[in-house]
């Protein structure tokens, strides 16, 4: 998503300039072909206009829609989290094909992050599954004290991984583990 | 800048959504001989068609325009910082990062932490796979290899990857009046 925003500022960027610039241009009169005493709609276009009408109106609606569907998209991108789709809910059929359980994706994380947040040294813990249950990718973030050791964490985060694998039967293909200092570190009383 | 390329991101969204539906809806009324609801479209047309091409607002206007774009371009086309630097730990499963603003507090928290250091400024970047740090603090030229020795423990904690390379830069304290 950043790299995308990035791209689409760019875009408007050098739309703005060039936009701009040719605007400036004419406006001083150094643009060819087009009169510094004109109005900003011309006579001409105004005629055209007209005698498109209503035709002209209603692919303006039309342009209009397409930009009104186009900023939905915008938006919701925006809003949605990055990293894919989350990983559907665990069901298991019952051996004797009476009844189901399902267990929620949410259960699975809340439990893990339970799990992590016990790890010494970590104040909070934020896990999402993303991808289907063949090869499932597990990010987790990790909200550590300030004089947290990333060596000494380590251990403790596989241990709670294979719990996760034993409980749920899913094996991460891709574990991605951030983690984030505490900003204020427990200063020394003197 | 990425929170604030989402931010514009979303306010452009919605402008488009928005103003898309509003102007559809009153082209579509505009078509059918109907009087619009929002766009007063008579002030609009006299102010267009009285409106010269050489006027100065016209001028103005259009350079705040390509100034705008030109501030946009030069903004997104720098380096940033990157959000997390990858870890290198043996015994761990995937991938590790640490969070960089985090991790630049905690090696200014160790470089203050020495008895005479003051205003320690801490950068994290990473090139290839390694670290750059560069750690610039007010201390006298006597405290050095303390001040090297809290960095280098702070650094075992955050494990970076081998081969990353550390710059300590130390500035004269500025005396308090």
């Amino acid at each position: 998503m950043d790299a995308a925003n990035r791209v689409l500022w760019t875009i408007i960027g050098v739309v703005l300039i060039a936009a701009g610039g040719l605007a400036a241009a004419a406006s001083v009169g150094w643009l060819p072909g087009v009169n510094t005493d004109s109005p900003l709609l011309w006579s001409e276009l105004i005629e055209q206009w007209r005698a498109w009408d209503p035709w002209a109106l209603l692919v303006v609606a039309g342009v209009a829609l397409i930009l009104a569907w186009l900023g939905w998209r915008l938006t919701r991108g925006q809003l949605h989290r990055s990293g894919g789709p989350a990983i559907p809910d665990l069901s298991f059929d019952a051996p004797d094909g009476r009844g189901r359980t399902v267990v929620g994706r949410s259960t699975l994380t809340g439990a893990t992050e339970q799990d992590m947040q016990h790890i010494p040294g970590v104040q909070r813990a934020a896990v999402r599954l993303l991808g289907e249950h063949d090869g499932p990718e597990l990010r987790a973030r990790l909200d550590v004290g300030a004089d947290a050791a990333l060596p000494a964490l380590a251990p403790h985060v596989a241990d709670a991984l294979s719990r996760f694998s034993a409980t749920s039967g899913l094996g991460p293909e891709l574990v991605d583990v951030t983690v984030k200092l505490d900003d204020r570190p427990a200063r020394r009383v003197e | 800048m990425r929170a604030a390329n989402r931010l514009l991101s979303l306010l452009l969204g919605l402008v488009l959504l928005l103003g898309g539906l509003l102007v559809a809806v009153e082209a579509v009324l505009a078509a059918l001989g109907q009087a619009s609801l929002l766009i007063p479209v008579d002030r609009w047309y006299e102010f267009l068609t009285e409106t010269e091409v050489g006027d100065r607002g016209v001028l103005i206007v259009s350079l705040a325009v390509a100034l705008l774009g030109l501030i946009l371009v030069v903004a997104e086309m720098r380096r940033w910082p990157p959000t997390r630097l990858p870890v290198h730990l043996e015994a761990a499963d995937g991938r590790w990062w640490v969070a960089r603003r985090s991790a630049e507090n905690r090696l200014e928290s160790a470089a203050e932490d020495v008895t005479g250091v003051v205003g320690a400024r801490a950068k994290l970047r990473a090139r290839q796979g390694r670290w750059r740090i560069g750690v610039r603090v007010e201390a006298r030229e006597g405290s050095r290899p303390v001040v090297e020795q809290a960095i280098e423990k702070t650094l075992e904690r955050l494990s970076p990857p081998p081969d990353s390379s550390v710059r300590l830069r130390l500035v004269k304290p500025r005396r308090v009046a």
